[in-house]
């Protein structure tokens, strides 16, 4: 990729150089631009574009110079913020590639332009995924707005990209980051759930047989359910309220079921899911099918590992 | 830009079982039924009133066979009051170590000793079980599961018989009366 763009930029930038001097508006500070820019220096280079606007201020609608523009950001953003994910240079390279595409009437740049704005968009993309990655429940908010960002020039320069399996990833792993803050802190972070119920399930709506989030959710129900009686109900409840929690509990135990037995039907030698529906059917005081899937699990785990 | 990308391919790969199954969830939930159980318990007893006689000193909840009822009450109930009676927990592993209480739970483990538990206290300690239905355990009180929902039956009769008079919320809320 590295060399890609240096070719790209080697071809961007001398055509275009000819083409300068054969122009009536001649602007020598655009000549020391790329001069700036081609020995690396970038920071003077990004100095450069300012006076280059000052003193040949037609070149704002020139597409060659936002397109320079947009590389010397680039450059700023990994070179010298050594791609830090709040440097400011890479949102002004996107948008300097933007401003070269609206001007480029003959699509001179194009193909460069969309290849740059491909590699940022990768960027936010890979700053959002390093987040996630890690699960982490502190930052979590910077890989929404990374992830967003990331869509959102992606489809400006594609307009058709299928997002289907990022954005199943994304909301599976979103999903579990909310069910982790809800866990830090059952009482004050509830809300927290339903946050990670929707993720789940817009992960479920992309692909209805994805085995972590059915087996996560799932899981994540039963617990709920067990929430409700050890957490949410004060030992000295009435009885009117222990009978509205019972059901409450009740409803999530039923409602982790489905979840578990689907996945259950994919991988049937799965242990962890045979131990989970035993659990389930305990929580429901179904102890016919508890003992049975106990039974199952006990068979599983009797069997050489070579049978599993 | 390679590093990137293979942190973007790392992250299409996140194949995490986050919320692993074992035995504690078994173990949580039957956490939760013992709370629950003794939520009923303790509900049991601020809602049947007793004879003058055993209205003073402490109140005495006698849990025959089930520890972990014993330890959710003991931790949760001791020195609560019913009226102006301390609560004290008592355990009963043996049918022998049985001793009178205002209240004593036979837990389903222990329930073929019911005839015999009959005998050993007082017409005026409640009585609760959990077994099958309220007529073949005698008792006054019985847990029973409907449909996955832990629910009671009330012997109103033979609980009046004995001086024993059941609060209206029990009698409101019971499964069963007789």
């Amino acid at each position: 990729m590295k060399y890609g763009i240096k070719i790209l930029l080697f071809i961007t930038l001398t055509l275009p150089i000819t083409l300068m001097y054969s122009q009536a508006n001649y602007c020598p500070e655009f000549m020391l631009l790329i001069q700036k820019y081609k020995s690396k220096s970038y920071n003077d280079a990004k100095l450069y574009l300012d006076t280059v606007l000052l003193k040949c201020p037609d070149q704002k609608n020139e597409a060659y110079y936002w397109h320079l523009s947009g590389f010397t950001y680039l450059d700023v953003y990994k070179y010298i913020d050594g791609k830090s994910p709040i440097s400011k240079a890479r949102e002004t390279s996107i948008n300097s590639f933007m401003e070269s595409k609206k001007w480029d009437k003959t699509n001179k740049f194009t193909v460069h332009n969309d290849q740059a704005l491909n590699i940022l968009a990768n960027t936010y993309y890979n700053d959002a995924a390093l987040i996630l990655q890690n699960e982490d429940t502190v930052n979590y908010e910077n890989a929404i707005v990374f992830y967003n960002q990331y869509k959102d020039l992606k489809k400006k320069i594609q307009p058709d990209y299928d997002f289907s399996e990022k954005d199943l990833s994304y909301n599976y792993v979103m999903g579990n980051i909310y069910k982790y803050k809800y866990e830090n802190n059952k009482r004050y972070y509830r809300f927290y759930v339903d946050s990670s119920i929707i993720c789940y399930n817009r992960a479920l709506d992309i692909d209805s047989n994805h085995y972590e989030t059915l087996y996560d959710l799932g899981i994540l129900y039963h617990n709920l359910g067990v929430d409700v009686i050890l957490n949410d109900l004060e030992v000295d409840a009435d009885l009117e309220k222990v009978i509205i929690m019972q059901e409450k509990a009740i409803g999530y135990f039923s409602a982790a079921l489905p979840y578990l037995k689907k996945i259950h039907g994919f991988k049937p030698t799965d242990e962890q899911i045979v131990q989970g529906i035993a659990a389930v059917y305990y929580s429901l005081n179904d102890m016919e099918k508890h003992v049975k899937y106990m039974d199952v699990l006990r068979d599983l785990k009797n069997q050489p590992p070579s049978n599993k | 830009m390679k590093t990137n990308f293979k942190i973007a391919f790392l992250f299409s790969l996140i194949l995490v079982l986050s919320a692993g199954i074992s035995t504690a969830q078994t173990d949580a939930s039957k956490t939760a039924k013992v709370k629950l159980k003794g939520i009923y318990i303790y509900s049991f007893a601020k809602n049947v009133y007793w004879p003058q006689d055993y209205s003073t000193g402490d109140f005495f909840i006698g849990v025959y066979g089930d520890n972990d009822l014993y330890s959710q009450l003991n931790n949760s109930y001791t020195d609560k009051l019913i009226g102006s009676q301390k609560i004290k927990i008592k355990f009963f592993n043996e049918l022998d170590q049985i001793k009178d209480c205002h209240l004593l739970f036979v837990c389903e483990e222990k329930m073929k000793d019911i005839g015999s538990v009959r005998k050993k206290i007082s017409k005026q300690t409640l009585l609760v079980s959990e077994g099958e239905n309220l007529v073949t355990t005698g008792s006054m009180i019985n847990f029973i599961y409907i449909q996955s929902r832990l629910k009671f039956q009330v012997n109103k009769t033979k609980s009046e018989k004995n001086d024993l008079k059941i609060g209206q919320t029990l009698t409101k809320l019971a499964h069963s009366i007789i």
